[in-house]
């Protein structure tokens, strides 16, 4: 089984070490999230996917590259209703153009490809407009357009700094839903990055950060607030 | 010639006002945040060259202090307009009119090599073109005569500098179309003088004056629209009144129907490419999806795009935007909006962060139909602008 996995940048899912929009291997330079993908299928499968470079990422340029594909056809009418929230479909859309890779991947690699979409839910493309679940919901929609099954959509609510803050902030552990109804916007006084920057201390962040969860200071055991519980059963069904 | 900027204060809402423009350019934003009031306000300008501004206002129901922005004591309305010609050079009118006296009591029109001033009662004309030996090189007059409007509409073509001729001309080959209404359209009328006139009751006459080849090109171009159509025609009867009619060709059979009975979107589209075949230089549409079904809307959305002139629309429709290209709508595609103070205020609508990073993963019209555009107003505060 092979994890194709895509963030934002270098403190989530991770990055390429010579800037490249994808890859693999020695050149990927994991980020904490991804550390936390790896720890929960080493959970299940008893080996780490990080290790064994079981694992490709493809940026969020990556996929907008892809994203061409998509928007030719104009008249495609994904229309908000009542069924249909808005600020999803830049979710919907990164599932579809990310199914499409992963699919690729399988055939060039003749095994099960998992795609874990990482994306903050209130990050740039909605300023903190829209729901969560439906933007969480809009990933698994655009995976099921794309009649791909094993597509985890990896969204913290408002953003990854939650769910770290959970593991690091004190009483650790305890009271994480609340994190969960901070403003995801990084110039707010009190934003989530700013309660974050005292835990990590020195840069560079992305190391650090890695560590943590590697060496159980950020224990995915422990963490316990909705948008990571689902987060998590859907990984844990789609490797099963 | 093109216009690059306008900046507008005490128009309505469009106090401390600026706008930016392409060539194509499409307004989009909620009920009531100005789209209407920019188009009126470029026509108001237009109509500064052709003077006649009591004419205007009885034409759009409007008294003289209806101009004005009613929640803020100002007595006059000043605007900068800023265009281009075809060699890139610029040209910049500034003026303050009174609506009371209902004519520019300050202007300041600028070209490359030309200036008209009219300042306290006395108009002036520089002219630093070295060909023109034969023009004086400045002429500077008490103003004697009463006039609406613009000095621009009352001084003789022979009496002004090329540069600025050309930019009198670029008004009045201006024409917007913020009413049209189906009943309008439908009536006949004597005489266009090369403009559809408000709400567009002057489509017959303005069909007539296309002549013969213009007519055929018309039909032609609306041929991929209505496959059925044949000829559109205006008649001229006996009164003068000019009757629009159009051929349909079912089979063998020619069907021939008056403008009464033809369907209000053929009637809009005849309007439409009746403008974009004429000599206006800059057309403003309002809301120009209107009666048009969304199997045309790429047709009319490519032909605008296109189109030889400058162009400004106003949508509410995701379809119009989602046929345009990124590029098209990057620079053509601006939000407006009204700040605490009910003030208009623009901004190019896909330079909003969330915007720009949507674009990179669906169309435009996707884009704008999926953000809401009422919390979108928070987004454009924290990103430094004033709201």
């Amino acid at each position: 089984m092979y994890f194709l996995l895509s963030g934002e940048g270098p403190t989530d899912i991770g990055t390429c070490a010579d800037g490249s929009l994808a890859c693999g291997g020695t050149a990927f330079l994991h980020g904490p999230m991804s550390a936390i993908v790896d720890r929960l299928v080493e959970r299940k499968h008893h080996y780490s996917i990080l290790d064994f470079e079981a694992c490709g990422f493809i940026s969020e340029g990556g996929l907008a590259q892809r994203a061409a594909e998509l928007k030719s056809v104009k008249k495609s009418a994904r229309l908000p209703g009542k069924k249909r929230g808005k600020e999803t479909r830049y979710y919907f859309n990164n599932a579809r153009v990310m199914a499409r890779i992963a699919r690729e991947r399988e055939e060039q690699r003749k095994e099960p490809v998992v795609a874990v979409l990482f994306r903050d839910s209130d990050w740039t493309a909605s300023a903190g407009r829209g729901l969560w679940n439906e933007k969480r919901e809009s990933i698994l929609d655009g995976f099921e357009e794309e009649r791909f099954e094993r597509g985890v959509p990896m969204v913290p609510k408002p953003k990854s700094e939650a769910w770290l803050l959970c593991a690091l902030r004190r009483p650790r552990y305890a009271n994480c839903d609340a994190l969960e109804d901070e403003s995801g916007n990084d110039r707010s006084p009190n934003s989530l990055k700013k309660q974050l920057a005292p835990h990590i201390g020195e840069r560079p962040v992305r190391e650090t950060l890695v560590h943590m969860v590697v060496n159980g200071i950020v224990d995915v055991d422990r963490i316990n607030m909705p948008s990571f519980r689902e987060f998590r059963q859907r990984l844990e069904d789609v490797i099963e | 010639m093109r216009i690059q900027t306008i900046e507008a204060n005490n128009f309505k809402s469009l106090v401390n006002f600026r706008l930016e423009l392409a060539k194509f350019s499409c307004l989009v934003g909620l009920n009531g945040v100005g789209k209407s009031t920019v188009l009126q306000f470029i026509d108001f300008l237009a109509q500064q060259a052709r003077g006649e501004i009591s004419e205007w206002l009885e034409g759009r129901n409007w008294k003289h202090r209806d101009i004005l922005f009613r929640l803020k004591p100002a007595k006059t309305v000043t605007f900068t307009v800023n265009v281009v010609d075809p060699k890139q050079r610029e040209v910049t009118w500034a003026g303050t009119f009174n609506p009371y006296r209902l004519y520019c009591t300050a202007e300041k029109l600028t070209a490359h090599d030309a200036e008209l001033i009219v300042h306290g009662g006395v108009y002036t004309i520089k002219d630093r073109n070295p060909d023109k030996n034969a023009r004086k090189k400045a002429v500077s007059e008490a103003i004697q005569f009463m006039y609406q409007g613009s000095i621009l509409s009352q001084l003789r073509d022979e009496a002004l500098p090329e540069s600025l001729l050309a930019f009198k001309r670029f008004l009045l080959q201006t024409e917007s179309l913020d009413m049209l209404t189906p009943e309008r359209l439908r009536q006949r009328t004597r005489d266009a003088h090369g403009s559809l006139g408000h709400g567009g009751r002057h489509l017959s006459a303005f069909v007539y004056e296309l002549g013969v080849p213009g007519r055929k090109a018309l039909a032609a171009k609306l041929k991929d629209a209505y496959p059925r159509l044949h000829h559109v025609y205006a008649k001229s009867l006996q009164s003068g009144w000019k009757q629009l009619q159009a051929s349909e060709m079912f089979g063998k059979k020619k069907m021939w129907t008056e403008a009464r009975h033809l369907n209000d979107g053929l009637l809009r589209l005849i309007a439409i490419f009746s403008e974009l075949a004429s000599e206006h230089t800059f057309l403003l549409f309002d809301e120009i999806e209107n009666g048009v079904n969304p199997e045309l809307i790429e047709f009319v959305t490519d032909a605008l795009v296109k189109a030889k002139q400058q162009v400004l629309v106003t949508t509410h429709s995701p379809m119009i935007l989602n046929f345009l290209d990124d590029d098209t709508a990057k620079h053509g595609v601006i939000y407006l909006y009204k700040n605490r103070d009910g003030q208009t205020r623009s901004i190019p609508f896909f330079s909003i962060p969330s915007l720009k990073e949507k674009l990179k993963f669906m169309g435009p019209g996707e884009a704008f139909v999926d953000t809401n555009l009422v919390e979108l107003a928070d987004e454009i505060a924290q990103n430094g602008r004033k709201v």
